[in-house]
C-alpha cells in the first residue's frame, strides 16, 4: 500500500515553494536520503535526465514522478517519497501549465518487482478521480494520514 | 500495417522503469476497452529502442519524447506521443484516430 508506505517510513515532505525544478527534486529526494533509501547523488542523476529529455517525468496535470534508472549505485532501497509544494514549479520557461507540478512521487527501484508494486499502487490511486480531486487538496501529515485511511483503509 | 499482422506495440522511456512502464498499463487497458488484440507490448528504454523498433509496427512514449524518436517516423512505423499518461481516454483517443489511417 502505497500511502502506507509513505507514512510508515515518513517519506513525504510538504513546503511552500522551491525555488525552481531543480530545487523541488532535491526537496523530494530529502526523505529519501534520510533513511539511506538513496544517496545524495541520486538527486542529481534524476536532474541530469530531465536536463537532457526535458520533463517527460510529468505523468499527468500537476504531477510528476522523479526517478533516475533502475539499479544505479545511489539507490540502496527500493523506494517512493513525496512532496507536495504550495506553489507550483515549472519545468519549462514559457510558464505553460502543462509544465507545471505540485506533487512530486519520486521513485528509487533496486527491486524490480517491489518497484511495479508501487508503480501500480499509485496508478491505481491516480485513474481514480474522486481520489484525485482530494489528494489535491493535501497541505499537510494529517491530511495524508486521513487520505491513507480512506482509501488504503488502514491506520 | 496490415490487417493481418497484429499490433506489436512497442513503449519507450528514458529509463524503462517508471513513465514507461505506466503508460504501458494504460495502453494494455485502453487496447481491452478498445476491443483491439495486441500480439505484443513490450517496453524498453531509449537507449535500447534500435534492438526492438523493427519487430514492431506501433511506438508510443510521452510527448515529451517525441523529438528524439522523429527518425522512428520516418522508417514508417508511427510514434504516438501521450501528454496524460494516466488518461485512458486520451490513449483510446489516439490509438482511434491512428486505427482510422491506412496501413500497408
Amino acid at each position: 500500500m502505497l500511502l502506507e508506505e509513505l507514512i510508515k517510513f515518513k517519506h513525504y515532505k510538504f513546503a511552500e515553494e522551491a525555488k525552481d525544478w531543480r530545487q523541488a527534486i532535491r526537496m523530494s529526494c530529502e526523505p529519501l536520503e534520510a533513511d539511506g533509501s538513496v544517496t545524495v547523488d541520486y538527486k542529481e542523476e534524476v536532474i541530469q535526465e530531465i536536463e537532457q529529455y526535458g520533463p517527460y517525468i510529468i505523468i499527468m496535470p500537476n504531477v510528476a514522478i522523479p526517478h533516475a534508472q533502475e539499479y544505479t549505485d545511489s539507490v540502496k532501497k527500493t523506494a517512493v517519497s513525496f512532496l507536495k509544494l504550495k506553489k507550483p514549479v515549472c519545468f519549462t520557461e514559457d510558464g505553460q501549465t502543462k509544465n507545471t507540478v505540485q506533487n512530486f512521487f519520486t521513485f528509487a527501484s533496486c527491486d524490480a518487482a517491489k518497484h511495479i508494486d508501487n508503480l501500480s499502487s499509485l496508478m491505481e490511486l491516480l485513474m481514480n478521480s474522486e481520489f484525485v480531486k482530494e489528494f489535491e487538496l493535501l497541505t499537510n501529515e494529517q491530511d495524508l494520514k486521513k487520505l491513507q485511511k480512506k482509501w488504503e483503509g488502514r491506520i | 500495417m496490415n490487417e493481418k499482422e497484429g499490433w506489436h506495440v512497442l513503449v519507450c522511456c528514458v529509463n524503462g522503469m517508471a513513465s514507461g512502464q505506466i503508460l504501458k498499463m494504460s495502453l494494455e487497458k485502453a487496447f481491452t476497452n478498445l476491443g483491439i488484440k495486441t500480439e505484443s507490448i513490450r517496453h524498453c528504454m531509449l537507449s535500447e529502442i534500435e534492438a526492438y523498433v523493427d519487430s514492431c509496427n506501433l511506438v508510443v512514449c510521452s510527448v515529451h519524447l517525441m523529438h528524439t524518436l522523429s527518425y522512428i517516423q520516418e522508417k514508417g512505423i508511427p510514434v504516438i506521443g501521450i501528454q496524460n499518461l494516466m488518461s485512458l481516454q486520451e490513449v483510446e483517443e489516439k490509438l482511434t484516430e491512428l486505427l482510422k489511417e491506412d496501413f500497408i
